[in-house]
């Protein structure tokens, strides 16, 4: 496969070294892994480091106002549509409710369809909320590995549509969650994260946070077989750094999952990802807030080749307020050196050098922030609020526990030098309550109300660490996700359905649609038939803002936009 | 008078096709601990604990955890009587089409007396059109 479409001539030579005995692929490459977005969009985050960029330019701020719907579909979602669709050589893979559908990117014609059914007993605590979710699939040589949420990889044929192997991990020490009716002890993996293809190894982020706390693992994967190859704890065990903020009886059940894609550094061999709280989100079994639980809220890199842990940095230390840390984590250069900047919950962007995980900075980028009054030199929180008492009265802080940023993901554009957040301004009330166990899973032991605020859309500069603009999008929410391209545009949906191009140095909007259905994923572009299109997929019901905001009814669909 | 609406109320029930709930004609026609203070907290505990993060902490249905498939019901204005409530959280609801139930059916994990004080809490949440005394409804 070339960076447009595929080469009968490389094919054959990648056959030909197949046949010989080496690491070829006859598809997707490694070289193709490397590559930034164009033609084709690869990986779900657009390229290694996360940024969402793509090197088309034929949609532009001088022509954007000419885009035209090019064609819509259904794949039929019964929850939200979290993926952005993956395409390679003008064909689009998206998953959806335990389904991987191949789509024409020039018709938006089904080509196949590829299914997977749940077990009997898939079941569990918070367990209907991801079930059916997927945000993301790699591609590598000829497959689609698709992550079922049953703890499951399927390596599809991209052709057929047909599994070449499906490589079930529960008997690997991941079990997927049960009917807590029916089972004993529900505890559970549950994967609605996609998996990214590195260099001769498919990464897979094991999550069991929120379904009982199961400790958070990446896991690297032969491409060929599905079987393990190493797995990387994200809580440290004893005598590795950051083990020691932990209570040891807490940590087969600390959570720290990570549950959103993180970033590939070529460089360093470094996979670097976000983790979810630690668990359960009443810190009274972990510490009681006043012990770091390190590997949660956290930044993490594992050296893909050994699979070991190389750091780990604790955003929110004994994380009492679950502020995750799950975002992708964004490679950029800054001063000529390689940094991961994340911007997550906490409603900062956080930086650190790739190489250690020392602590740079931290930019503040939402306008209401209360839970603490800063970071320290030394990159720890300073002053935070004081906990609630369980069964005491809730707290008010800001962000609420939604985020400055949730899931939904932002993009880094090296033309503008600007990063683009999906961002939003709300609080909440939290409190603590009795941690429940139910069939022996651990609830959260914490609940909250909502204060809603603004969906933001924002361009921030990392260099000045100043937000440049701001598009207030007038109801509650966050927008699906951030591309940005070399031709200058910014792209997104609100969750209200708006789609929109905007002038990525102004955030003035080019072109704008109201789809009317919810959006939960990042849109894409790729070339179809010698022309730049934009697909964008769209399901759910608007929320977290389920509030009087927003009046729309659940729908799904994924649409394609292009210029003539 | 409360003793006629329960009358009725029970009349009613036994009118009705035997429904899928478990021994439906159990269930008293108005929660047995409605306004009883010390249920009412012990409720609101488990409340918060178990129900609010999908049913939100205001129980207006604003919790992060639920289904987009099937949006929470806002159970301050819940209006489908006690026996029903008690239905449907022994029983759960299923979308149709979807791989699981969105509410679950928490009448395997969750015994009477804890339900009952759920609902007794639920109750002082009651908005205007909201119902716990009569019967099924709907």
């Amino acid at each position: 496969m070339s960076n447009s479409l595929r080469k009968p001539a490389l094919s054959l030579l990648a056959a030909a070294l197949t046949c010989l005995g080496t690491a070829a692929y006859a598809g997707v490459t490694d070289a193709n892994l490397a590559a930034e977005a164009g033609d084709n969009w690869i990986h779900t985050n657009g390229n290694y480091a996360g940024h969402r960029y793509s090197t088309l330019d034929k949609i532009n701020p001088g022509n954007a106002g000419k885009v035209k719907v090019a064609w819509m579909t259904t794949v039929g979602g019964k929850t939200d549509a979290q993926a952005t669709p993956t395409v390679v050589d003008g064909v689009i893979y998206f998953p959806q409710d335990n389904k991987v559908f191949a789509i024409d990117g020039k018709t938006g014609a089904i080509i196949w369809k590829y299914e997977h059914k749940l077990p009997d007993d898939w079941g569990g605590y918070n367990v209907p909320f991801f079930t059916g979710k997927h945000r993301g699939l790699a591609v590598y040589g000829d497959n689609i590995y698709f992550l079922s949420n049953d703890v499951k990889m399927h390596a599809i044929n991209m052709k057929t549509g047909k599994a070449a192997f499906v490589k079930d991990y529960a008997p690997e020490g991941f079990p997927y969650p049960k009917d807590f009716a029916k089972s004993k002890d529900s505890n559970g993996y549950f994967l609605t994260v996609g998996a990214m293809a590195v260099p001769g190894t498919i990464i897979i982020p094991m999550n069991a946070t929120d379904t009982g706390g199961l400790q958070g693992y990446v896991v690297g994967a032969d491409p060929a077989t599905g079987n393990i190859k190493w797995k990387a704890n994200m809580i440290p065990a004893k005598g590795e750094p950051g083990g020691d903020t932990w209570p040891e009886e807490a940590k087969p059940y600390g959570g720290a999952g990570p549950w959103i894609i993180g970033s590939y550094d070529p460089e360093t061999k470094q996979y670097v990802t976000g983790t979810a709280n630690a668990y359960e989100w009443n810190p009274k079994n972990r510490g009681a807030g006043k012990m770091d639980n390190v590997g949660a809220a956290s930044i993490v890199a594992t050296n893909v080749d050994t699979g070991k842990v190389t750091w780990r940095w604790c955003g929110v230390p004994g994380d009492p307020w679950d502020y995750d840390l799950p975002q992708t984590p964004l490679l950029i250069k800054m001063d000529g050196k390689t940094v991961v900047a994340q911007p997550n919950k906490t409603g900062y962007v956080h930086y650190l050098n790739i190489k250690d995980g020392s602590y740079i900075k931290a930019d503040k980028f939402i306008d209401k922030l209360t839970w603490v009054k800063g970071y320290s030199k030394e990159g720890r929180p300073i002053d935070m609020v004081p906990l609630p008492k369980e069964g005491g009265d809730p707290v008010e802080i800001w962000p609420g526990l939604l985020g400055g940023v949730n899931m939904y993901p932002n993009a880094y554009n090296p033309k503008t030098g600007l990063m683009y957040l999906a961002s939003s301004e709300s609080g909440m009330k939290y409190g603590f309550e009795e941690i429940k166990v139910i069939s022996n899973a651990r609830h959260f032991g914490a609940y909250q109300e909502f204060i809603w605020g603004n969906e933001m859309n924002r361009a921030y500069d990392p260099k000045t660490g100043k937000v440049v603009w701001t598009n207030d999008e007038g109801k509650p929410g966050y927008a699906g996700g951030m591309l940005t391209t070399a031709g200058g545009v910014t792209i997104y949906t609100t969750q209200g359905g708006s789609f929109r191009i905007t002038d990525a140095k102004t955030g003035k909007t080019l072109y704008s649609m109201d789809t009317g259905v919810a959006a939960k994923a990042g849109p894409a572009t790729y070339t179809a038939g010698g022309k730049q299109m934009i697909v964008q997929a769209l399901g759910g019901t608007p929320g977290f803002g389920r509030d009087d905001a927003h009046k729309a009814e659940f729908g799904h669909m994924l649409i394609a936009f292009t210029v003539e | 008078m409360r003793s006629l609406v329960k009358t009725i109320a029970v009349g009613l029930v036994l009118a009705l096709p035997v429904c899928q709930s478990a021994s439906a004609e159990d269930v008293p026609d108005v929660n047995p601990l409605s306004g009883d203070a010390a249920a009412i907290r012990s409720g609101k505990s488990d409340y918060r604990a178990i129900c609010s993060v999908c049913h939100g902490g205001k129980a207006d249905g604003a919790g992060e955890r639920a289904s987009s498939a099937k949006t929470p019901a806002d159970l301050r204005k819940f209006n489908k009587g006690f026996k029903k409530y008690m239905e449907l959280v022994k029983n759960g609801v299923q979308t149709p089409g979807r791989e699981i139930k969105d509410m679950p059916a928490w009448g395997g994990v969750l015994d009477d007396p804890t339900l009952l004080k759920i609902g007794a809490y639920l109750e002082t949440l009651a908005m205007e059109g909201a119902n716990w005394k009569e019967g099924v409804k709907n």
